[in-house]
């Protein structure tokens, strides 16, 4: 009745004013839609890479490298006094106090997930059915549901666009990546890159066999089975190619100019004007170091380094130089040490800037000027926030270290192939080589040569040392915390979909 | 002389006149005196006219008249109020009247959507506000006329910045977008506000219920506000001259440590003692002059006038210059069958922002600090030539004179409206009407960081913005409106269509590093980064034409004035919304019933109950949630070795989205008792808001972005208002008027998210407290079964630790540090307060005495909390703070807190009383050959004095929040209404303001 009264109604009215004016049309101008966009190959490559682009929040303050360095014994956030406090999270997480409601837990879970559906729309869209294309995309929604895995554990798993095929135990999933790179990996065998850099910051195979030695390396953890010799045979893979090497001055490889390095298997190609998001040199700097590199913004003084594992560097090994910024500071082409008004009373130093890797507390009132900056990936002067510095997800120093630690697994710690990889990987440090080896000594060495390249926490688990007490936290031995919780806000969203997500155990 | 020569010409021309036609006209002078049935007392300026002639007369302050007529005559009395009287003169001289009140004659006439009714007939929640009646005083937005003076409507407005508008709410929180009212200007749906100055609006009707405001569906839900503008009236040309000059002193600032005690505290000692708050603040003058001209014959009618306003603000340099020019001319053809009438009106605005940063660090700059530092010893940047402001290495903190006097930040607005309407009788009580609008904005801002500022300029070398944006709005109706009488019922019916066109589109150019800072923004291009790439921040955007299209109709019944009945539907459809859920349908229904005319109730002079369903609905904020959109990524990606765009999704799309949509239900009481000296209204109503356009987080694994417009939640809203007008005293020369208006409302979150009741809240809607410091640190919580609003967290116990870190109590009741894992779960946290008042007030009174009115009114806000971040995070005397920032003083400092972390402590209670403003004028006695008609003269002043127990500089409830800044970054621009309650560092202080001003009629 109402529909009749209300078409009558329309009719009249119609009639009496003009007919077009009924069309409710949206045309976007400024944006692209299914309308416009997708038509030329050109654009096809655009969304292509676009399933790459969750990886450029990976070393933002917050996301992959956070939850990977800061909830270990290589990094911290602490609250400097009226600074860094921030409702109690960012030391949380070195403490292991997080909890499903802090921010950055699901950053990462979001941005993860923001890849795998980028895929799966690709996958369900006209013109991305080429052999290769597939391959490469199934590929990098593995590495995606790998990120998910490895720091959440159980998350539902999506195959298709818009399809959940629910939420799948850590094991399923594992068995669901190997399937993945076990189908995939032989279509982009076809296809090798010509050189190292021959098909940059995308998936190949190479690529491929990097993800499935970590798959492999971690196999105990995931699945409670280890896999040595897969792990072994990625390795080799990818050593065998010949086409990557070790640089002969380590510092080469994290330069801002690193992106030629053959070091690098897989790197996000972060840049100060094409690949923005690489902030470490805002979140590590002290405010007055402004003046010490040219920058142009003012630092956030936030991330620095743990006094024990500085000091777990010979002095004389090359990479401690390298990788952390200590001492005083001065103005930039001048011996003027940077004044820090707002230096404490307590600073034993006085207001000169001098970064020492003694911190006195990690909160609430951690001295302004105390800890080892993380200083790897070399800041340019006059940087942006955004660093030139290409991040190595897989590095071939890592490859080398992952063939040997399976080496040992397997053989054991006497396995004199095993350590001849590891001396290779050690040789440029200008030290003396390993005669022995064992686990305690490997875990260390991976610690020093993998500084702050988001490794750390994946290795301390893999090892069991999670859970142990360092600088600023206590034990926290019943390892529940070597999983992060499902995000509250995934929880929340999930709740209302009929499908709701389990949380992991112990929160 | 002259006089003379009049006397002379008039004395002949009596003569001659009688002369002629003594036979039949006798001309005779009657005079007499008008008093009240009511009182005995005199009645002022009751018209006295000669029935059937022209020939007419006012009377005196006193009552009396005189008035010359010819035989025969009969004299009609009227004043509005009072029942019309007439009067044969007969042989009589001296004719002495009584006027017997009228309570119906006072029905006033009511604008609602698509026409007007008498107030007698309004079945709604419909609120009149005449000029009269709007707040006085230093008035440059004409929100601010409504302020305190409708029980509902919430106008409020933190500090005294003068181009920051005021935050408009009607019966709470009704949506999570926009939330303010839908403005109808002149029947112009959706026109801008700030296109109309304050002196030419002539009444301003609020629209409070769903069943008076559904008649115009989308964007009814919070509300509609009409505004009548001044129109001409047949007669003498009239010429108004209204001019006013208003001073703006601060009222309060933040109360901080002197330079004594700052070193004393441990802070740095640089040697000097400096006010920062003086250094950049200035007594704020503003200058307002106001010229209409009036008048007309009974076919056409017109006024035309000319506005300027030149404002200045406390902050030195902030200020605005604004032209307003408004012509309406009303034409009437056809023995009045054909009526047709345009307007237009336009406005420029030059305004210059200043930088309200410069207020924060003038609060926490280092008081021994000197302005300026030229000794190229401690200060590098003089010995490179540069500037020559002290500046030290601080986060989060500049020498805020530096800011002031170094930056540029600046804007042009440009608004054109114009519009059309005919109206024609088409038969006997058939009326069509059809109308079309336009309205174009167009603004222009531009800000420039010099080279060598500190603040945001030196990082870049120069940094220079310039952005332009502007809206074009079309808007074309065509309604029909039959009236017919069927016996004793009167039955009015109206229906029509509504298409509405809008659309959006600017530019924006970021760039830095420049030679010299002589040009400013105005030469972008010799920017040395265009060169660069990776630098260069362009930014340019063009919306839809988002269209409305809408029919809709509306029946009322009337029988017998006393039975009243009224239905409305609205059928709107938007072009923002998913393809099937594009059109809506918006009922009302409402009825009315005048108890007084069915009963005899002793002393009540009329009572009328109304009761009213109506259904609204809100539109989403933007354009094309419901479309699968790409955006090029600021991020490349690899082509092979080749650099190549990247395309993502940043949204995921929802092709169901669906309109907003409100119900409501209301019941209210009119009343008007001893003979109708006391008037006013009662209403009750429940509004449940639903289906929210929201962003929110979705299931990542199936979208193709982690966060969608959905709709979702509900929010009810029960309240009551009560308005009371007493003419308390009306004897002889004097009268006191008092109107008391009193609302209290609850919006409670029903629901979020269908599925989740979360306990502790969910961070992702709140409101973080900010840099340095306390991110992650969310005041606000959006909980299910709490109020919106709800200020939500640890319970401070008073305690501090050996560090000076404060103790939270935990659920067992043990104490710990906000970070232990405990408090960190958000299990132990409670609710600390509300953002929103429980209770406003508004107490206006007037009084006349002779030629002098005085008028003053009481505003208060109650039962509200804010969330005090000043002396969150500048209260504590942790040690390295002190280093970088002075501290705040308050009753509630406590020298062994040593971190600065949100927690019970920092929020305070609010309510407050203030004196929003008081007047006093005096009408100058004008003899009778002067050319004016009335010279008026006053002195105003605007927030006296306020009675609160809050610490902070303005208790004033925060409706919404816009974020902090920090370190040289930008404030929101659009506020959040699920995070009221906080008290933001980024607001102008609060200011008092004296005016003196002149009214003149010609």
């Amino acid at each position: 009745m109402k529909s009749i009264k209300i078409k009558l109604f329309s009719m009249l009215c119609t009639g009496l004013v003009f007919a077009s004016c009924t069309n409710l049309d949206e045309n976007l101008k400024d944006t692209w839609t299914t309308k416009n966009f997708l038509k030329t190959p050109e654009e096809q490559s655009a969304a292509l890479v676009g399933a790459y682009s969750p990886m450029f929040s990976w070393y933002n303050h917050g996301s992959y490298f956070t939850l990977q360095e800061v909830s270990t014994d290589e990094a911290m956030i602490p609250q400097r006094g009226g600074d860094w406090y921030d409702g109690g999270q960012p030391a949380g997480y070195h403490t292991h106090s997080y909890t499903p409601n802090f921010d950055f837990v699901s950053g990462l879970y979001n941005q993860a997930f923001a890849g795998v559906s980028a895929v799966n729309r690709l996958l369900a869209t006209p013109g991305f059915d080429g052999a290769q294309v597939v391959a490469e995309l199934k590929v990098l929604r593995a590495y995606y549901y790998w990120i998910l895995m490895d720091n959440y554990g159980s998350v539902p798993l999506s195959t298709v666009f818009g399809e959940s095929q629910g939420q799948k135990s850590r094991a399923d999933l594992y068995a669901f990546i190997d399937s993945e790179l076990t189908a995939n990996l032989p279509v982009l065998k076809q296809n090798l890159p010509a050189t190292a850099t021959g098909t940059y910051s995308r998936v190949n195979y190479y690529v491929g066999q990097a993800i499935a030695a970590k798959l492999y390396l971690n196999a105990k953890v995931y699945t409670g089975t280890a896999q040595w010799d897969k792990t072994i045979a990625a390795c080799d893979e990818i050593i065998n190619s010949g086409l990557y090497s070790l640089e002969a001055n380590y510092a080469s490889a994290f330069s801002p100019t690193n992106n030629n390095s053959t070091e690098n298997i897989w790197v996000i190609p972060y840049d100060h004007a094409y690949g923005q998001g690489f902030n470490l040199d805002q979140m590590t700097l002290h405010y007055g170091s402004q003046q010490t590199y040219q920058l142009q913004q003012q630092p956030w003084n936030g991330y620095c380094s743990l006094e024990d594992f500085y000091n777990s560097y010979d002095p004389s090994d090359t990479r401690r130089a390298n990788n952390f910024v200590v001492g005083p500071q001065y103005a930039y082409g001048t011996t003027n040490q940077i004044q820090d008004s707002g230096a404490e009373p307590t600073d034993p130093d006085g207001p000169g800037l001098n970064f020492t890797p003694h911190v006195n507390e990690l909160a609430p009132n951690c001295l302004r000027q105390a800890g080892a900056r993380l200083g790897k990936y070399a800041f340019a002067i006059g940087a942006t926030p955004n660093m030139d510095n290409d991040a190595p997800i897989y590095r071939y120093a890592d490859i080398l270290l992952t063939k040997a630690e399976a080496l040992f697994n397997k053989n054991g710690y006497t396995d004199a192939s095993g350590l001849a990889l590891v001396n290779k990987v050690h040789k440029r440090t200008g030290l003396a080589d390993f005669t022995t080896m064992d686990a305690t000594t490997l875990l260390a060495e991976r610690g020093r040569e993998l500084a702050f390249e988001s490794w750390r926490r994946n290795d301390l688990i893999r090892f069991g040392h999670f859970g142990d007490a360092w600088f600023g936290k206590a034990a926290d031995p019943d390892g529940h915390r070597a999983l992060y919780p499902i995000p509250l806000s995934a929880i929340t969203a999930a709740a209302s979909t009929g499908t709701p997500l389990t949380q992991n155990p112990g929160y | 002389m002259t006089k003379l020569y009049l006397y002379v010409c008039r004395y002949l021309t009596v003569v001659l006149l009688c002369g002629a036609f003594s036979a039949f006209a006798q001309e005779r002078t009657v005079s007499g005196r008008v008093t009240s049935s009511d009182d005995g007392s005199g009645l002022p300026g009751v018209n006295v006219i000669e029935k059937g002639t022209a020939n007419g007369t006012v009377s005196d302050t006193d009552g009396n008249f005189k008035i010359s007529v010819g035989a025969n005559a009969t004299l009609v009395f009227s004043f509005v109020g009072y029942k019309s009287q007439e009067v044969v003169v007969g042989g009589q001289t001296t004719v002495d009247i009584k006027l017997v009140s009228d309570v119906t004659a006072l029905s006033e006439v009511v604008v609602v959507g698509y026409g007007t009714q008498e107030k007698k007939e309004v079945t709604g929640a419909a609120v009149s506000l005449k000029s009269e009646s709007f707040n006085k005083g230093n008035v440059n937005d004409p929100n601010q006329l409504l302020q305190g003076k409708v029980a509902g409507v919430s106008v409020s407005k933190v500090g005294a910045d003068p181009n920051e508008g005021f935050t408009v709410r009607l019966r709470g929180v009704t949506s999570v977008g926009s939330t303010g009212p839908l403005v109808v200007i002149d029947g112009v749906i959706g026109a801008s506000l700030a296109n109309v100055d304050p002196n030419d609006i002539a009444s301003m009707d609020v629209l409070k219920d769903g069943s008076a405001a559904a008649i115009y569906g989308s964007r009814g839900s919070a509300g509609v506000i009409l505004v009548t503008t001044k129109k001409g009236k047949a007669g003498k040309a009239a010429v108004d001259f209204n001019t006013y000059l208003a001073v703006d002193e601060i009222a309060k600032s933040v109360p901080v440590m002197s330079a004594d005690q700052y070193v004393a505290a441990g802070g740095i000692n640089y040697g000097s003692k400096t006010d920062w708050l003086k250094q950049v603040t200035q007594t704020g003058i503003t200058r307002v002059h106001n010229a209409r001209l009036s008048g007309g014959t009974e076919t056409t009618k017109y006024s035309i006038s000319v506005n300027y306003r030149n404002g200045g603000g406390i902050l030195k340099n902030s200020g605005f210059d604004q032209l307003n020019a408004r012509v309406n001319v009303q034409q009437n053809a056809f023995k009045n069958k054909v009526r047709a009438s345009i307007d237009m009106s336009t406005t420029t605005r030059k305004s210059n922002y200043s930088f309200q940063e410069a207020l924060r660090y003038a609060m926490v700059y280092n008081p021994t600090a000197p302005v300026m530092e030229n000794d190229p010893a401690n200060n590098a940047l003089v010995a490179s030539g540069g500037s020559p402001y002290f500046e030290r290495t601080y986060f989060d903190n500049f020498n805020p004179v530096a800011i002031i006097n170094q930056n540029i930040n600046e804007g042009t607005k440009n608004t054109i409206n114009l519009s059309g309407k005919v109206e024609v009788d088409i038969l006997p009580g058939l009326t069509g009407v059809m109308s079309a609008s336009m309205q174009k904005e167009n603004e222009q801002t531009g800000s420039y960081y010099a080279k060598h500022a500190y603040f945001r300029g030196s990082n870049r070398n120069g940094l220079a913005y310039r952005n332009e944006n502007s809206t074009d709005f079309k808007l074309f109706e065509a309604y029909g409106t039959y009236v017919k009488q069927l016996g004793d019922l009167h039955l009015q019916a109206t229906a029509g269509y509504s298409y509405q066109i809008s659309s959006y589109e600017g530019f924006g150019v970021q760039a830095g590093s420049f030679l010299s800072d002589a040009l400013g923004y105005n030469q972008i291009a010799y920017s040395q980064e265009i060169a660069q790439s990776g630098k260069l921040s362009l930014n340019n955007y063009a919306g839809p034409e988002s269209k409305i299209v809408a029919f809709f109709g509306r029946l009322n019944f009337n029988y017998k004035d006393t039975y009243l009945l009224a239905a409305s539907l609205r059928h709107e459809g938007s072009s923002r919304l998913g393809v099937d859920n594009r059109y809506g349908d918006f009922p009302s229904v409402s009825g009315a019933v005048v108890l007084s005319n069915l009963f005899s109730i002793p002393s009540v002079n009329s009572l009328k109950l109304r009761v009213g369903y109506g259904g609204t609905g809100a539109l989403p904020a933007g354009p094309g949630y419901s479309q699968l959109q790409f955006v090029q990524s600021s991020n490349y990606g690899y082509n092979g070795t080749t650099i190549i765009p990247v395309a993502t999704t940043n949204i995921a799309p929802n092709p169901n989205l669906k309109w907003e949509s409100k119900t409501e239900v209301n019941a209210g009481l009119d009343f008007g008792l001893m003979n109708s000296k006391l008037t006013g209204s009662l209403d009750v109503y429940q509004r449940n808001s639903k289906d929210f356009i929201m962003l929110r987080n979705v299931d990542p694994s199936t979208h193709v972005a982690a966060q969608q417009y959905q709709n979702l939640g509900n929010i009810q809203t029960q309240g009551i208002e009560l308005a009371l007008n007493y003419a308390a005293i009306q004897k002889g020369d004097f009268t006191w008027t008092t109107t008391l208006v009193g609302s209290s409302y609850k919006s409670v979150l029903k629901s979020l998210y269908s599925g989740i009741e979360t306990k502790i809240g969910l961070p992702e809607l709140g409101a973080s407290m900010g840099a340095p410091g306390q991110n992650n640190s969310y005041p606000i919580s959006n909980i299910a079964g709490q109020q919106v609003g709800t200020i939500f967290g640890p319970v401070f116990s008073g305690k501090v630790d050996s560090n000076g870190s404060p103790l939270m109590i935990d659920t067992d009741g043990s104490l710990k540090l906000a970070t232990d894992a405990a408090i960190l779960s958000r299990n132990p946290y409670k609710v600390l307060g509300h953002g929103l008042p429980s209770f406003e007030l508004g107490w206006t009174n007037t009084f006349t005495y002779k030629n002098f009115d005085f008028n003053f009114f009481l505003r208060g806000s109650f039962g509200h909390s804010l969330v005090n971040s000043w002396r969150d995070f500048y209260e504590n005397q942790n040690s390295g703070s002190i280093k970088s920032y002075n501290r705040v003083v308050t009753k509630f400092s406590r020298s062994d807190i040593k971190d600065a972390q949100f927690s019970s402590y920092y929020v305070e209670k609010a309510s407050f009383l203030k004196l929003d403003n008081a007047t006093i004028g005096y009408n100058v006695k004008l003899g009778g050959n002067s050319p004016l008609s009335k010279f008026r003269v006053y002195v105003s002043g605007n927030n006296l004095f306020v009675i609160t127990s809050y610490t902070g500089v303005d208790p004033e409830a925060r409706l919404e929040d816009k974020q902090s800044s920090d370190n040289g970054g930008f404030t929101s621009s659009t506020g959040n209404p699920l995070a009221p309650g906080i008290d933001r560092r980024s607001n102008f202080f609060r200011a008092r303001t004296i005016t003196v001003g002149v009214n003149l009629t010609f």
